[in-house]
């Protein structure tokens, strides 16, 4: 559950680092924490997908 | 926490209950008026086309015996038969009073007959009887057919009347014929359009109230939960439930852009934390 959200903060982190991982949070509405919690679903996938081309 | 009195509900629900009183106040104001003129010159207009016909059936004899009639021959069978022909005129018309014929000598107005004589014998004008109250439009029936202006007020009460001349068969004017109309017809019209603005402006009332209710149980409570939920993050609750809104108007935009600051916030809370922990390793 949320393992993959997750992985989309890492390669935020990757991409730009602590200000991009902010980035991602704010786009997705989803904290770190939050992202764990929440079901890998093909809405949030596709939704942190988006996301991850902005920061 | 917000007071009551300063909550959007609240200013939001006096400003439009003001705005409501204001507007149709001002609406029953101008209507009224308006009404009441309006009725006013639709009963003059009646009144001058009523006489009008009324001036055009007393001729011939009837005049003639009309003009002959001198003061005490109120109990002749020519009056009865002049007051009866004049009666019968308005018979097909509840709302006029009565009918009545003057005839003038240089500037005093004097009565020749009066149809009230049949119906209240008690209190009609008598032949010869002058009449002092001169309503302003009865000089004017001298020449043609016209209507007060305005109410009058003489000894039998108030009325709006209508006057036109009786002309002998030369064509000279030798009589005038009058027509009272009761100002309790005309304020019985009147009070008609008022209490019918009266349940206009009530219905305005009762929907505008609806569509007041209608903004408290939508935007108003939408507002209000988002002001609940910015409370309880401005006490550092980060873990707050932001309201789901389903308009897509400015409120929805504003809960969106809380949404994500709180997202950031919460990152970087946790970011934080793990910093920490790693630092005290």
């Amino acid at each position: 559950m949320g393992n993959i959200l997750a992985g989309y903060f890492a390669i935020a982190k990757a991409k730009g680092g602590l200000v991009a991982q902010v980035k991602l949070a704010m786009i997705t509405k989803m904290s770190l924490e939050k992202a764990k919690q929440a079901p890998d679903s093909q809405e949030n996938i596709k939704l942190f997908e988006a996301a991850i081309d902005k920061v | 926490m917000v007071r009551f009195y300063n909550s959007l509900q609240f200013r939001l629900t006096v400003s439009f209950i003001l705005l409501i009183l204001l507007i149709t106040g001002l609406t029953y104001f101008s209507t009224y008026n308006e009404a009441k003129k309006a009725l006013k010159e639709t009963v003059r207009e009646e009144l001058i086309e009523v006489i009008g016909i009324a001036s055009t059936q007393v001729k011939g004899d009837i005049l003639k015996k009309m003009l002959l009639l001198k003061t005490g021959d109120e109990e002749t069978t020519e009056y009865k038969e002049i007051t009866g022909f004049l009666l019968g005129l308005r018979k097909n018309s509840k709302d006029l009073a009565n009918f009545y014929v003057l005839r003038r000598e240089g500037d005093k107005m004097f009565f020749l007959a009066d149809d009230a004589y049949l119906e209240t014998p008690d209190d009609f004008a008598k032949i010869g009887e002058e009449y002092t109250d001169n309503d302003e439009a009865l000089i004017q029936g001298f020449t043609a057919a016209t209507a007060s202006p305005e109410f009058y007020t003489d000894k039998w009460g108030t009325f709006l009347s209508g006057y036109a001349p009786l002309k002998d068969e030369t064509g000279k004017t030798v009589a005038v014929i009058g027509v009272d109309m009761a100002v309790e017809k005309v304020l019985d019209k009147q009070k008609f359009i008022g209490s019918l603005l009266y349940i206009i402006i009530g219905l305005s009332i009762v929907i505008a109230g609806l569509i007041i209710l209608f903004f408290s149980r939508t935007i108003i409570k939408d507002i209000t939960n988002l002001t609940k939920a910015t409370s309880r993050i401005s006490q550092g609750e980060l873990d707050v439930q932001l309201p789901e809104i389903k308009s897509r108007n400015e409120i929805y935009e504003l809960n969106e852009g809380l949404k994500s600051v709180v997202a950031a916030v919460e990152f970087l809370k946790d970011a934080a934390a793990e910093k920490n922990i790693e630092q005290n390793k």
